[in-house]
């Protein structure tokens, strides 16, 4: 599943992140393998925030679309 | 890893030298510039760009030293005008900014594994460095416990904690450079896989060392950077014989695929996958349901 799908409190493992700005993605620490938890999310979805290697990260809808998760 | 690894100097700022701040954005480097410099500062514009460039000067042992602030950045890789400034400036061929002598290599200490995400690549660049872990208050209160004996025996770089905020900063970090001096951390030490390595030389032993003007430290970073991206058209130097680097990237990347490995997120990967490692042994937290 897409990260942009993620529940409010649920935990997600990044399986796989494509499109164009992976990187830039990756070097926000959202690498395979690496666990993060969806902290609140706007009225409309977006900007979500999500907790990642002990710090919140915004994420806009575009980035989120390209973030593969699975529930843990 | 122990203490003795850690290749110190202590002579360095008998001299006049250029100490420059390089860090995260947000992370107390305007702050410690503030402090160290006072009311010794000069604030500016970079040529043709509206990014701030601040420098100043600060007296150590009776002997003055130019400082410099550099603006904020993520990673090395990125292509942003104000990144490129800093990842210019630190390799040395940035015209208009001086050369660093030494680093202020500042790091909030309460985001810890995130930053140590462009001090990797800094730690990488041969620059001799003092670590600055800032909002030490702010880790306190959230309960994160660092370890800064264990950081500096993992990156090998003394390591030193403040509240950058605090009214004595300035003469904490100018002891710190006196009593704890600095170090030129050996590059690679987050243990990139041999493919990932060989990559690495080849492109650098094979092109980057022949066609380009890139400094030698500089040139694994870059390296890198090719390797992930294959940018070389928004690369921001000039290459010559871009035709053949474009055909000695793609080998690469495929020998790296047959390797296993996923060339564009490799670098990425292992660096994080180092950072994690010794942040077991060097953060801990009071209060583990804040975790993840
Ligand atoms: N609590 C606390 N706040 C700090 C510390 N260092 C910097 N700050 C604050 O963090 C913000 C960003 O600091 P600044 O020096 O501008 O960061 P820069 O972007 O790295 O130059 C400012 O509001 C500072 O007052 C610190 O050690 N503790
Ligand atoms: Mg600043």
């Amino acid at each position: 599943m897409s990260l942009s799908d993620a529940v409010v409190q649920q935990k997600y493992e990044v399986k796989q992140i494509q499109g164009e700005e992976l990187v830039r993605i990756m070097e926000m620490g959202l690498t395979p393998g690496s666990i993060c938890r969806v902290i609140r999310r706007a009225p409309m979805g977006y900007p979500m925030e999500i907790k990642i290697r002990g710090y919140l990260l915004s994420l806009r809808k575009k980035e989120a679309d390209m973030i593969e998760v699975i529930p843990v | 890893m122990s203490k003795t690894n850690l290749a110190i100097q202590k002579d360095l700022l008998r001299q006049p030298s250029t100490i420059t701040l390089v860090g995260n954005p947000n992370t107390g480097k305007s702050t410690i510039f503030n402090a160290l410099t006072g009311l010794r500062q000069k604030i500016a514009n970079y040529p043709g760009i509206t990014v701030e460039r601040k420098m100043g000067s600060t007296i150590i042992n009776g002997v003055l030293h130019k400082v410099i602030d550099l603006p904020g950045a993520y990673s090395l890789n990125h292509k942003k005008a104000d990144e490129r400034i800093t990842y210019e400036t630190l390799i040395g061929s940035y015209d208009y900014e001086e050369k660093p002598d030494l680093l202020l290599l500042v790091l909030d200490a309460s985001n810890l594994e995130r930053n140590l995400f462009l001090a990797s690549q800094v730690m990488d660049l041969q620059i001799p460095i003092l670590m600055v872990l800032t909002m030490s208050d702010i880790a306190d209160e959230r309960g994160i416990i660092i370890k800064p004996e264990q950081l500096s025996s993992a990156w090998r770089v003394p390591v030193i904690s403040v509240n950058a905020r605090s009214k004595n900063c300035d003469t904490q970090i100018k002891e710190a450079l006196i009593e704890k001096g600095v170090a030129v951390p050996k590059p690679f030490q987050w243990n990139p896989t041999t493919p990932l390595r060989k990559a690495v030389e080849r492109l650098d032993k094979e092109w980057l060392s022949k066609h380009t003007q890139l400094p030698k430290r500089a040139r694994p970073i870059e390296a890198l950077r090719l390797i992930a991206e294959g940018g070389l058209e928004d690369s921001f130097y000039q290459y010559s014989e871009g035709g053949k680097a474009k055909k000695l990237i793609e080998s690469l990347q495929n020998f790296l695929e047959a390797a296993g490995e996923n060339p564009t997120a490799a670098e990425v990967v292992q660096r994080y996958r180092f950072i994690s490692d010794i942040s077991e042994g060097s953060v801990s937290k009071e209060h583990s349901n804040e975790l993840t």
